[in-house]
């Protein structure tokens, strides 16, 4: 097909040449560039930032540099899905450079103000906007409203209570109980008083409505500070616990320290104490490094069925110290139910790499179903974009160690932390699945599929898992 | 003769009893429960009669080994056992024994109602009893009882025989199966399901709805002699079509998903070109006829703003330019800017312009491919990646041999390639030596080179700016020789990709940066070709 450009740059071998020499730190974008079509663009993006990332991972940052320039070139927050995806991933790469120079990297960001209200407000708009928490809530409730079933006495422990919309719905179905509704407290956890003075109010006032004796307890504090003997859990209540993408906050740790600590001059340090108390919150984990290793495990001997997974099982855990203490005191409290409704992507790999392969995937498709499903509100999409995604992508990408809260993990993992942490799988009701794809339906959202697998729920976007969820009981 | 009558009597009173059994058996049908008391309990089958039957019925409670013994009747000489008396009495007979048969006997027979020997069965209950022995019988071994037939198609198990048999003829024979792949036995259930399934699987099951091919008809109308590739052709009747459904996008995209996106910007730019009859300046790639056939299709142009009938606002057929702004709305009924809209635009503007217009709205070019999707483009960035494309005939492959590729020798080789999932290949970007990735580089870079100008229009031939043969020619001309054979290219991932694409401006220079910091090290590689083109050293 021959095309014939107006704008033909009829270069001669001596032009050429002399581009040749040119620095890339010239600047002049070249006009070529802005008439790839976007698919080649597209393709040329990924190209670049996957070398980028290869070279931010190997430390060569010269290249990297150079790499991030050429994408510059490309990549625009107000460009097509790929564009933006990568003006993100390049933003987020771009901040991890810089953290080597930390006092460079605290200056620039010092004077940001960071808007509470704004990232108030965009929560909204995820919910609003996206079906994905709408349907999470849906089967979060239909879940609890199954596991209750008979029970006077109703506590829910939500940890990250925000959205009024998410009770309100299950004021109504408990309601409609044959035995009539429960005596129902709410536990709702968040770190803006604000947002849960909000709840408090909504709550209280749809429970008169729909007459539920209820009572809303309000716990201002960020979820890894969480201390679940302080939830006056009384006995003889049903507890129901709801996660919606929180848990994953707390399998951050210090990945520093217990890499030191795996490597084998720890092993004759194995008697100090900090040691000990690590290597005893990681009795409940192995990675594949430590099963290896074998000292350790002889020292302390961990429980029989703690040993069973297979050394060279392929689903070895990361450590998470504070997950294991945090499930442990959950199981204390003897909770009825747990639903738990997390990212379905493989954001905490060890190295940079592993990850920013997982997240392209991930928020590829979920930029893509964005831009479907909010094609009408350039606006909000942005916002969301930047405020929620982008804010996950820097810190999946950027930040390291007890930085780095966004680690999500896929539903293999997280069934394995939790049956670790004693707690038996409870399916989640083809009901509630009914309900979420009836929602889909009347809302017109397309392309989503719920899928069930083995009582475990994911939401996709066109065959795209994204979002998983799973719910837990007492192991009797 | 005494044989006869007993025999006659036999098979009378069999008969008979065999009569008997079945009222009792219909009589157990047509009532609820066959009780001495006028309890109705609740039973499975519906009956029409609830009350006692047989009020003054004879209550026999056996025990579960009497209940479940299946010849209760044992010949004392060789003991030999029968499941009914009859049958006993016939055998003793062979015996020489005295038998004796039951005669049918002349008052009326009374009824007998069995318990279930389980305490904790409803039919304990004298005022629950069956009526009939087999009935009971099967009752208890169903409800009480071990499963030992299993049916071979599906895992269901049964206690009686005679369930097993009835339900392994229509095991398998009749079912409903949704589109999701469910399977159901009853119709109920599936309907109820496919309710709710149909909403989940229509999404991906949509198909856009076409209308007729008026689109096409009317803007080549029934010639084509335009010889537009048949490819631009659907593009553009698809765009018509588009107009005429109003959908959303979603269906937007999966309507120009089939289209080569190269041949989508030419295809308004022959729309307009068309439309644009009295403009013959361009003779571009479309060789069609002119003036009399203009017309037409200028025609069904105008006409198709009346038949849609929608959003236009001026359905007046003064100017095509203006009616192609309809038809560019009409697609745009979403309200995402679509190709059309913009592109007609422009060249609705421009009228002596043509393409020009179409390469110099750069940015708007990003919705020009709205099928896109960033999913879509990374697993074709992965297939690239993994497919090892050996096109040494392309001007490109032949551009990038003179690159100098010389780095990537025959030790990209054992390289992985690169699967569609790509990060799981990967060793933690910390492990390659620059060397090594500068190695991938080139091969990537042919790669990519190459599949880029294979499967899409390449950016070297058309309005890149560079034509691809100056390019190669100008390489050429400069002696850059040294082929270096196709190796595995993943495209994605491995290697520390330098930028490369397109008119190779940029990769050269990423290349000469990165070269001529590892410049030792090339020239102790394999192949010593003279300094190439992207060796210019960076200050």
């Amino acid at each position: 097909m021959i095309r014939e450009g107006p704008s033909i740059i009829t270069s001669p071998p001596l032009q050429f040449m002399s581009w040749m020499s040119l620095s890339p730190g010239l600047g002049s974008p070249f006009p070529w560039l802005r008439e790839l079509k976007s698919e080649e663009r597209g393709l040329y993006l990924i190209h670049l930032l996957v070398a980028c990332a290869n070279h931010v991972a190997a430390g060569s940052l010269e290249n990297a540099n150079i790499d991030l320039e050429q994408i510059s070139h490309l990549a625009s927050a107000d460009g097509d899905t790929m564009q933006r995806i990568a003006a993100y991933f390049t933003e987020a790469l771009a901040d991890r450079v810089l953290q080597a120079w930390s006092g460079l990297h605290k200056a620039l960001n010092s004077t940001k103000i960071s808007s509470v209200q704004e990232r108030i407000h965009v929560q909204n708009l995820f919910f609003e906007l996206c079906p994905f928490l709408k349907l999470a809530y849906v089967i979060t409730n239909q879940a609890i409203v199954e596991a209750m079933e008979g029970e006077k006495m109703v506590h829910i422990i939500d940890l990250h209570c925000f959205e009024p919309a998410q009770w309100i719905n299950l004021f109504q179905t408990l309601n409609a109980r044959p035995e009539g509704p429960p005596h129902l407290r709410i536990t709702g956890i968040h770190e803006q008083k604000e947002v849960l003075d909000h709840m408090a109010l909504r709550l209280t006032e749809e429970a008169e409505k729909w007459d539920i004796p209820f009572q809303f307890n309000p716990v201002v504090c960020k979820l890894e500070n969480l201390d679940l003997e302080s939830l006056r859990v009384k006995t003889g209540e049903a507890l129901a616990v709801s996660s919606v993408l929180q848990l994953h906050s707390l399998l951050m740790t210090d990945d520093e320290m217990l890499r030191r600590i795996n490597s084998p001059s720890m092993s004759t340090n194995l008697n100090t104490d900090r040691s000990q108390r690590v290597l005893q919150m990681q009795m409940h984990q192995r990675t594949l490094g430590e099963w290896l290793k074998k000292e350790p495990v002889h020292v302390y001997s961990p429980s029989p069925d703690l040993l069973s997974p297979s050394p060279l099982s392929p689903l070895a855990l990361a450590p998470a110290p504070k997950m294991v203490n945090f499930l442990s005191a959950l199981r204390g409290l003897s909770p009825k139910l747990i639903v738990i409704t997390e990212q379905e992507s493989n954001h905490n790999g060890s190295t940079l790499m592993e990850r920013v392969m997982e997240a392209l995937n991930f928020y590829a498709a979920l930029f893509d179903c964005l831009e479907s499903t909010v094609s009408r509100a350039p606006i909000e999409r942005q916002k969301i974009e930047k405020m929620l995604f982008g804010e996950e992508i820097k810190n999946i990408i950027a930040c390291e160690g007890v930085e780095r809260k966004e680690r999500h993990e896929k539903v293999e993992k997280w069934i394995l932390r939790f049956e670790l942490a004693g707690f038996e799988k409870v399916p989640l009701s083809y009901h509630g699945m009914l309900q979420a794809g009836r929602l889909l339906q009347t809302n017109n959202y397309d392309g989503y599929k719920i899928k069930e697998d083995n009582g475990r729920v994911v939401i996709c976007w066109q065959e795209r898992p994204l979002y998983s969820m799973s719910a837990w009981g007492i192991r009797p | 003769m005494a044989a006869n009558s007993s025999s006659s009597s036999f098979f009378g009173s069999r008969e008979d009893n065999q009569n008997q059994m079945i009222q009792v058996q219909q009589s157990s049908t047509a009532t609820p429960t066959l009780s001495t008391a006028p309890a109705t309990a609740p039973q499975k089958k519906k009956r029409n009669h609830p009350g006692t039957s047989y009020p003054d019925a004879e209550v026999i409670a056996l025990s579960p080994k009497t209940l479940m013994a299946t010849n209760r009747f044992i010949c004392e000489v060789c003991n030999k056992g029968f499941q009914r008396e009859q049958n006993l009495q016939l055998h003793r007979r062979g015996h020489n024994l005295p038998w004796k048969l039951k005669q049918k006997t002349t008052k009326e027979v009374k009824r007998k109602v069995y318990l279930c020997p389980e305490p904790t069965c409803v039919h304990h209950d004298p005022s629950k009893a069956l009526g009939d022995l087999t009935g009971i019988k099967k009752h208890y071994s169903r409800k009480h009882g071990e499963k030992k037939w299993k049916c071979e198609k599906c895992s269901k198990r049964y206690a009686v025989q005679s369930d097993w048999k009835a339900h392994s003829k229509t095991c398998g024979t009749r079912e409903y199966r949704c589109d999701c792949g469910t399977l159901f036995s009853r119709r109920d259930s599936f309907i109820t399901h496919r309710a709710f399934c149909d909403a989940l699987a229509q999404e991906s099951a949509r198909h856009p709805t076409n209308s007729t091919t008026m689109g096409s008809h009317y803007l080549f109308g029934s010639n084509h002699q335009m010889s537009l590739d048949q490819n631009q052709v659907q593009p553009s009747s698809n765009l018509l079509r588009l107009g005429s459904t109003s959908s959303g996008p979603p269906k937007f995209d999966r309507f120009i998903s089939p289209v080569n996106p190269s041949s989508l910007p030419n295809m308004p730019s022959s729309m307009f070109f068309m439309s644009d009859a009295a403009n013959q300046g361009f003779h571009h790639h479309q060789d069609h006829g002119h003036g009399p056939y203009m017309n037409k299709p200028l025609h069904g142009l105008l006409q198709l703003p009346d038949l849609q009938g929608s959003t236009s606002t001026n359905n007046n057929n003064s100017h095509t330019s203006a009616n192609l702004f309809n038809l560019g709305f009409f697609s745009n009924t979403s309200g995402t800017s679509s190709i059309s809209a913009s592109e007609l635009q422009c060249m609705g503007d421009q009228v002596g312009s043509g393409l020009s217009s179409l390469y110099s709205t750069s940015m708007q070019h990003e919705n020009i491919s709205p099928h896109m999707s960033a999913t879509a483009l990374l697993q074709k960035a992965a297939q690239i990646g993994s497919t090892t494309s050996s096109n040494n005939n392309n001007n490109a492959s032949s551009l990038l041999r003179g690159l100098g590729s010389s780095l990537s020798t025959g030790t990209k080789s054992d390289r992985p390639v690169l699967s569609p999932n790509f990060g799981s290949n990967f060793d933690g970007g910390g492990s390659e030596t620059l060397r090594s990735s500068q190695m991938e580089d080139d091969s990537n870079l042919q790669g990519l080179m190459n599949s880029l100008a294979n499967g899409n229009s390449s950016i070297f031939d058309g309005g890149a700016g560079f034509g691809g043969s100056e390019l190669h020619q100008n390489l050429a001309a400069t002696g850059m020789g040294g082929g270096s054979e196709k190796l595995t290219l993943d495209f994605l991932g491995v290697g520390g990709m330098m930028g490369n694409l397109g008119g190779g401006f940029s990769q050269r220079e990423q290349h000469g940066i990165n070269v001529s910091s590892l410049d030792p090290d090339m020239k102790s590689s394999a192949q010593a070709n003279p300094q190439q083109f992207g060796r210019a050293k960076l200050v």
